[in-house]
């Protein structure tokens, strides 16, 4: 059994010594074992492994597995006497993730993560074992793809940093579309979307502009702006990311106020979650930001490499991570995202994975 | 004798400038207000300056600990975040789960990839220029590594800078380093290197070496005017 719930520091430096020599025996096993659990889809199995919290407290958090390239859905070939007999060119491409940010999931259980390194979206499909890609070349080649969503029909939103635009994909990949401007307004430099199926809406949080935008979704380029640069409750420094949960909430991030500002549907203030601080509940570099089925909001903090989770009150219940490069530990994670499952998705830029962890409800 | 005892002063009090980080680019000048780093200056009425980087460690000042309500087992304590290399003391630098790693990234350059990722600035450890049909590898490329030859998006951060490596190279300046010498460095003038642990022999090269963040004189935040590629050439060049 190992267990890595916590930051890593001080006191816990011996702890720590011993989780890794722990961990240098058991984690390659448990590794492989988590990637084939996943592979089966919902199975319930009794294997214990990485939990938050530590027991005795009931284990909310668990960690599933990670996603690292090609390799996840193209185990490598067993090299037996005729393989190599016949072919030394037939060895497999191996594509790995380069820097994840955004990630989405469509209606098909397909994960979609935008890589920032390799400008472009890597689209996961571990029933079918297939590895496709969005926006490698062609007329909707990627640059700096950060954000992306994903709306019912499968259309893919993908906002990039570098074009300053976002792309729109139907569901075989071809470009159908980009927003630059709302209206008359151009969006600076969109980072953070999130899709808000009720109203048909696209939220583009412009990390530049200071505001967020909420793209028509029945006409591209028509909409809405909120916000602009400030402290105020109204206002943002450099939002990063948006969500929504189930009463149409809005949550961004305003990183460089360092909170979680929270809006009804139309953009009435609600509330603000966090300070800045290294304290429990506190942010330094809240980044991706997301919802599970029962609206606990998950917070992404590149600085802390973990993520925190809070209830609908803005109550702190548990973080997970710490810096580091075992399971369970994250080097600059940026984005996140939960599934109709409570299957949450951590992009770990510098470690280059996306770890899977399943919540387990309260 | 006197003067002796005077020389044996001077140099001192020159030897105590390394060992508190005296280097180029560092100096008098430092200061992030009007610079591109003086994030209070997005809108009127910002007053932090410091904080952008810098986060106070407030979990100190809170009379209550706010409780983590599924986990009644943790006490309330701070965070990790990136630190500073140039903190005085035995202070790890960074932290210790990747004190073994040879690929670990260091935090102080984390601090820099924080913002500059694109969203509050040009990324800058992006960019693969081979389109995605190139011979791929799960190895994820170092930082700022450019994925393609040569230098066609950035120079890599995050690695050993040590005499090995300059003699490998060939066309490397020698750093001076030793375990005695509390921050490496490279060049004349004298460009930082910074050690992973107090008791390393060498240091690494980071996004410090070669910008003072403090400082934006030279423009880019650079230690030392690059005209001429005077900075490249204080590595580059034998």
């Amino acid at each position: 059994m190992i267990a890595t719930p916590s930051s890593l520091r001080g006191t816990r430096f011996w702890f720590l010594c011993l989780a890794l020599i722990a961990s240098a025996c058991v984690v390659p096993a448990l590794v492989s074992g988590q990637k084939n659990r996943l592979k089966k889809s919902d199975r319930a199995e009794k294997t214990v492994d990485m939990v938050w919290p530590l027991p005795p407290d009931k284990p909310r958090v668990r960690y599933l597995g990670s996603l690292t390239g090609s390799t996840d859905v193209q185990p490598p070939r067993k090299k037996g006497w005729l393989t190599k007999l016949i072919n030394e060119e037939e060895i497999q491409r191996v594509i790995g993730l380069g820097r994840p940010a955004g990630i989405a999931i469509d209606s098909k259980g397909r994960i979609y993560v935008a890589d920032t390194f390799r400008g472009a979206v890597f689209i996961f499909d571990l029933e079918k074992k297939t590895l496709d890609f969005i926006g490698a070349d062609g007329r909707g080649k990627l640059a700096n793809p950060y954000g992306i969503a994903i709306d019912s029909k499968d259309n893919v939103y993908v906002s990039d940093t570098k074009l300053k635009r976002v792309n729109v994909y139907d569901v075989a990949g071809n470009l159908t579309g980009s927003i630059t401007k709302i209206g008359a307004e151009t969006i600076e430099n969109p980072a953070g979307v999130a899709i808000d199926a009720p109203g048909n809406r696209l939220l583009i949080a412009d990390s530049r502009g200071h505001k967020i935008f909420a793209a028509d979704l029945t006409q591209l380029g028509r909409g809405v702006s909120f916000g602009k640069a400030g402290e105020g409750d109204d206002e943002f420094h450099f939002p990063n990311s948006v969500a929504v949960d189930h009463q149409r909430r809005i949550y961004v991030t305003d990183m460089m106020n360092f909170c979680i500002k929270v809006f009804d549907k139309d953009f009435k203030f609600l509330r603000r979650i966090g300070e800045h601080g290294t304290g429990f509940g506190m942010f330094d570099r809240p980044k991706g930001v997301a919802l599970d089925s029962q609206d606990h909001i998950y917070v992404v903090d590149s600085s802390f490499s973990n993520f925190q989770i809070f209830n609908p009150d803005g109550q702190l219940m548990l973080f997970v991570g710490g810096f580091g490069l075992q399971p369970g530990l994250f080097r600059l994670p940026s984005g996140i995202h939960i599934d109709g499952r409570d299957r949450i998705y951590v992009s770990d830029q510098v470690n280059s994975r996306v770890q899977i962890f399943q919540f387990l409800g309260t | 004798m006197k003067r002796n005892k005077f020389l044996l002063v001077i140099v001192m009090l020159a030897l105590s400038g390394y060992a508190y980080g005296q280097f180029a680019g560092d100096g008098s000048k430092n200061t992030i207000v009007g610079t591109k780093h003086d994030l209070h200056a997005t809108f009127s009425g910002g007053t932090a300056v410091c904080e952008y980087c810098h986060v106070p460690h407030k979990f100190n000042s809170l009379t209550t600990q706010p409780p983590l309500l599924w986990n009644v087992q943790v006490k309330p304590g701070p965070f990790a975040t990136y630190s500073s290399p140039s903190f005085d003391g035995a202070a790890n630098i960074r932290d210790p789960s990747t004190a073994s790693s040879t690929s670990g990234a260091s935090y102080m350059s984390l601090l820099c990839l924080s913002c500059h990722d694109g969203t509050i600035t040009q990324a800058s450890f992006y960019q693969i220029t081979s389109a995605m049909g190139g011979s791929g590898s799960t190895t994820p490329p170092i930082i700022g590594e450019s994925g393609g030859a040569g230098l066609q998006n950035d120079h890599p951060v995050d690695f050993t800078y040590s005499v090995a490596l300059a003699t490998t190279d060939g066309g490397l300046k020698q750093p001076t380093e030793g375990a005695s010498v509390r921050i490496p460095y490279v060049g004349s003038p004298a460009l930082p290197l910074f050690k992973d642990q107090p008791t390393d022999v060498s240091g690494r090269l980071e996004c410090a070496t070669c910008h003072n963040p403090h400082n934006a004189t030279n423009g880019k935040f650079l230690r030392m005017a690059n005209s001429g590629s005077s900075l490249c050439l204080n590595c580059h060049g034998v």
